[in-house]
């Protein structure tokens, strides 16, 4: 597998309208998707996700910087060679059969006539439209369109796969297969950039997140790193008289209330030394308590301004 | 190129299967049938007057389905957004607007075989003469008139919404023939500056009335099929419009974002 | 319950389509006989048909641009600029009119022998209308007179056989719509209009075709404005022509129709005549020829010789043409004769006289009825 990045995006700044009623969606971003890596693209709506995707797919221009993709600049016919994309929403031409719509799509992606027709059927059932290749996708309801689009943007067994809102349209059942299929994906080593606003999705499949607001990236983090101060664990206890507050504990500023103290610890490895020190120096541990925050949480904090740390 | 085929193949496919060609045509026949039953002193044989009527309706109403079919290509890809999963495929998107061009004019001769078809049914039934020569001229032109006005209706739907682009390509379809004939009337009676301004509409946009062999279809008794000269002249006249059209669309389109 | 929209869609559309059958039984039930075409219960009667409502006022262009078709059928297509036109290009040399004042084609409306020639008062070849936009290769009941002056073998004919191809030759000098080359500006535009369209140079003589094919639209031309009395006259004039009785009969018919929609119209009644004499129906066409001269005598103008050939005078042709009364009174008066003499033709003639005073054509009929008719007994050839 080669070390070029997948996407590379340098500086990139996309405005909408021009003069100065221009609005500026991204500012100034920079990032790498590695091959093989799953990266999830998480933001607030408006945050400039879907513009990002967009500009690596040509769909529209940047005003300054560079977006490569498998090293060849955005929009060109070479740099969507080896990708599979997923819109937003996704609508297909309704006067089509699901099959149809599958073969120009594979046919665009240069799949012939014999392994079209050998690719499609175990497809459609692996996104769960077994048996409606022939059903006309007016007759489509958003779900199955969406797991469709799904099938569209694997049909050439992509080398990465752009997803925008991955699971946006689908109920439970949809989420799960798509995950399912993902996993899969990405156990054959498929690089996986997609943007979501399920943030569970992103902590169960992603290496590393990238978070963007109001068009700049906050975060760049991979899950591990990201959900490390997401913990939180309470200690109460009680030291011996005059003995001192050792020092794994004191480095987190414990509090004395009474003749108890309290002290909050983020990282589960120096919660097990404090306890730990505390057992060897006699004290008593009168509670202790965990207080695990997700991924969304933090995104929420963040979002309203509030850092990591509300 | 298979792009662009694979393109045209879907837009026939919409064509063929929306019933919106079905319903101009069966408008047409119900129309020619009309007029055809109306009682003209129980005189057989009106040939002239079958071909005239058969085929100025049949020549409208598939002019005005290519420039609908033309005109909502694009506008409707956006508004629908199935051009973004289209254009991620690897397809260019001078591909993608050839595709589209060549599907308009797949479903427009779909449009004018099934006219045709009904034309020729219609002449048999008759007991009609067709000079097969002249008439495949005829359909030839047709299609020339196609190619110009479905590329017109493409730049147009570039730069105005899709019912402006649709109202401005009939009224230029409806008028052109008025440009062409009523120049010569007035060239003497103009100032200067008049005169140079019918030049240019004279030169500037396509004659769509030159591509109009209807009326020597009509009389086919007397008229000889037109000299290779002529249909290859046309034939340039009309793919140099098709091309300039067709390329300030592709330039409005390739610099669109999405 | 859900109704689909197409449905009643398309009952629509196949109603507006079906409309000119429809228009035909609307105008139809309501023009019962006697209805006069100036009585305003009958125009609104006509105002409510199919073809007034969709085309409203126009109705009568629409009838006109159908009637002008009919010019470009009888030349294959081909389209002669108005005569006014042509004339008016003669005077600036842009055409050499055949027609022009001493030129060989000058000729007397009495003697010429092709019908599709309509003489206007002047004698100029009319192809078009000089002023109104009538148009058509109209031939006047005058015309229909010097139809019957000829020779047989001259006689129209409107049925060509397979292969056959008429006609007369046309007059060199009628300008085309489509100018010639070193007449226009639009270099190989123009050329092009010249290949594609039907062009004929109007230096060379061309010919005519026959008259059949132009049928339907008078037929249209007259549904679409029930007073058109031209498309009428002429449509009548050609299926006379077929000399066919079956088309005879459909020729009355139509004029019957005519009639009812514009009884004052004398020229109908001149071409029905006509048409009964030919079918041998000698006392029916007596009749409408005497009607005929009847309505033609009481709407001659009374300053007819002071206004004639001024424009005041040309823009009524189409309700009177003084070549129309002089058929109705010499068919008229020839009928008689040959029925009953020359002396009961002659009080007839003498009685039309009393009525209006002098009218040349008829003074002259009567000069040579006097003079024991000699060149009269030639003018009426039996049917």
């Amino acid at each position: 597998m080669s070390n070029l990045p997948v996407i590379e995006v340098e500086n990139l700044v996309v405005e909408y309208g021009r003069g100065s009623t221009a609005t500026r969606a991204v500012d100034g971003i920079s990032f790498k998707v590695m091959p093989g890596e799953c990266v999830g693209f998480i933001g607030a709506n408006g945050a400039g996700k879907s513009t990002t995707i967009k500009t690596l797919l040509g769909f529209i221009f940047p005003r300054q910087g560079q977006v490569r993709v498998f090293g060849s600049p955005a929009g060109t016919v070479e740099s969507r060679q080896r990708i599979g994309y997923l819109p937003e929403v996704a609508l297909y031409y309704p006067f089509m059969k699901a099959r149809e719509l599958l073969e120009l799509y594979g046919g665009l992606q240069g799949l012939g006539r014999a392994e079209l027709k050998r690719r499609i059927p175990p497809l459609l059932e692996e996104v769960g439209l077994a048996g409606r290749g022939e059903t006309l996708l007016k007759n489509f309801s958003k779900g199955m369109q969406q797991r469709l689009g799904i099938a569209q943007a694997i049909i050439a067994e992509p080398e990465a796969l752009i997803f925008d809102e991955l699971s946006s349209g689908l109920d439970p059942v949809g989420k799960f297969d798509l995950r399912q299929v993902l996993l899969k994906l990405k156990q054959a080593g498929r690089t996986i950039f997609f943007s979501s606003h399920e943030l569970t999705e992103v902590e169960s499949l992603c290496d590393r997140v990238i978070m963007i607001h109001k068009g700049r990236i906050v975060t760049e983090a991979t899950v591990q790193e990201l959900m490390k101060p997401l913990n939180e664990f309470q200690v109460v206890f009680q030291l011996p008289d005059g003995s001192p507050v050792p020092d794994s504990i004191s480095r987190h500023k414990p509090e004395r209330d009474g003749s108890n103290w309290r002290a909050s610890i983020r990282d589960t490895a120096e919660y097990a030394a404090a306890v730990a020190d505390l057992s060897q120096c006699g004290a008593r541990i009168v509670s202790t308590s965990s207080n695990s925050r997700s991924l969304e949480d933090y995104f929420i904090s963040l979002v309203r301004g509030t850092g990591g740390n509300a | 190129m298979r792009g662009a085929w694979l393109i045209a193949r879907s837009v026939l496919v919409e064509a063929v299967r929306r019933r919106e060609v079905y319903a101009v045509v069966l408008v047409s026949l119900v129309l020619i049938g009309a007029v055809m039953t109306v009682d003209f002193f129980n005189i057989e044989g009106l040939s002239k007057f079958y071909r005239e009527v058969a085929l100025k309706i049949m020549s409208v109403a598939t002019a005005f389905t290519v420039i609908v079919l033309a005109a909502r290509q694009l506008p409707r890809e956006f508004e629908s957004r199935t051009i973004y999963p289209l254009l991620a495929k690897p397809v260019s998107r001078t591909s993608f607007l050839a595709g589209k061009l060549l599907g308009v004019m797949l479903a427009a001769a779909f449009c004018f075989l099934l006219f045709m078809g009904i034309f020729l049914v219609g002449s048999a039934y008759l007991h009609l003469k067709t000079q097969w020569a002249l008439f495949g001229q005829y359909v030839y032109l047709q299609m020339l008139q196609m190619l110009v006005l479905a590329t017109l209706a493409f730049w147009l739907s570039m730069v105005m919404n899709l019912d402006a682009a649709i109202t401005l390509s009939c009224v230029f379809y409806v008028t052109s023939s008025v440009i062409l004939s009523a120049s010569t009337y007035i060239y003497d009676l103009v100032p200067q500056y008049a005169k140079a301004l019918l030049l240019g509409a004279i030169y500037l946009l396509p004659q769509l009335d030159l591509f109009d062999l209807s009326e020597k279809a009509v009389h086919a008794e007397v008229w000889p099929p037109l000299p290779a000269s002529v249909m290859g002249a046309l034939t340039l006249y009309g793919i140099a419009f098709a091309s300039v059209y067709f390329l300030i669309s592709l330039r409005l389109f390739a610099r669109k974002p999405l | 319950m859900r109704t689909k929209p197409g449905i009643p869609l398309l009952t629509g559309i196949v109603l507006l389509a079906l409309s000119p059958l429809l228009a035909e039984a609307i105008i139809r039930r309501p023009l019962a006989a006697g209805i006069r075409s100036d009585d305003p219960t009958a125009s609104e009667q006509r105002n409510r048909s199919a073809f007034a409502i969709i085309l409203g006022n126009f109705r009568s262009d629409f009838s006109d641009l159908i009637f002008i078709k009919t010019e470009r059928y009888l030349h294959s297509g081909v389209g002669f600029v108005p005569h006014l036109d042509t004339e008016a290009m003669s005077n600036t040399g842009e055409v050499k009119q055949k027609g022009a004042p001493g030129s060989q084609y000058e000729h007397d409306p009495a003697t010429c022998t092709d019908p599709t020639h309509h003489h206007d008062k002047d004698g100029h070849d009319d192809h078009e209308s000089t002023t109104s936009g009538k148009a058509g290769a109209a031939p006047s009941p005058s015309q229909v007179m010097e139809a019957n002056l000829a020779t047989p073998e001259m006689r129209e004919t409107a049925e060509l056989k397979p292969g056959e191809k008429r006609v007369e030759e046309e007059a060199e000098g009628v300008a085309t719509i489509v100018p010639t080359r070193n007449k226009d500006f639009r270099g190989f535009v123009g050329d092009l209009e010249r290949a594609v369209k039907p062009w004929h140079d109007p230096s060379t003589p061309h010919t005519h075709t026959a008259g059949t094919e132009l049928l339907p639209w008078y037929r249209l031309a007259t549904m679409s404005n029930p007073n058109n009395i031209r498309a009428y006259m002429i449509g009548a004039w050609w299926l006379k022509a077929m000399h066919k009785e079956k088309q005879r009969e459909e020729a009355v018919k139509f004029l019957d129709e005519g009639i009812q929609n514009n009884p004052k119209a004398f020229q109908l009644h001149v071409m029905k005549g006509v048409i009964l004499r030919e079918q041998g129906k000698t006392t029916a066409s007596l009749e409408a020829f005497l009607v005929a001269a009847d309505l033609g005598l009481a709407q001659r103008p009374v300053n007819y010789e002071e206004t004639t050939g001024t424009v005041a005078s040309s823009q009524t042709w189409t309700h009177y043409m003084e070549d129309d009364l002089t058929a109705a009174l010499n068919f008229s008066v020839l009928t008689v004769r040959n029925a009953e003499g020359l002396g009961p033709a002659l009080r007839l003639a003498k009685q039309f006289q009393a009525r209006r005073g002098d009218i040349p054509p008829l003074n002259a009929l009567i000069t040579r009825l006097q003079s024991g008719g000699g060149a009269a007994a030639a003018l009426f050839l039996k049917p």
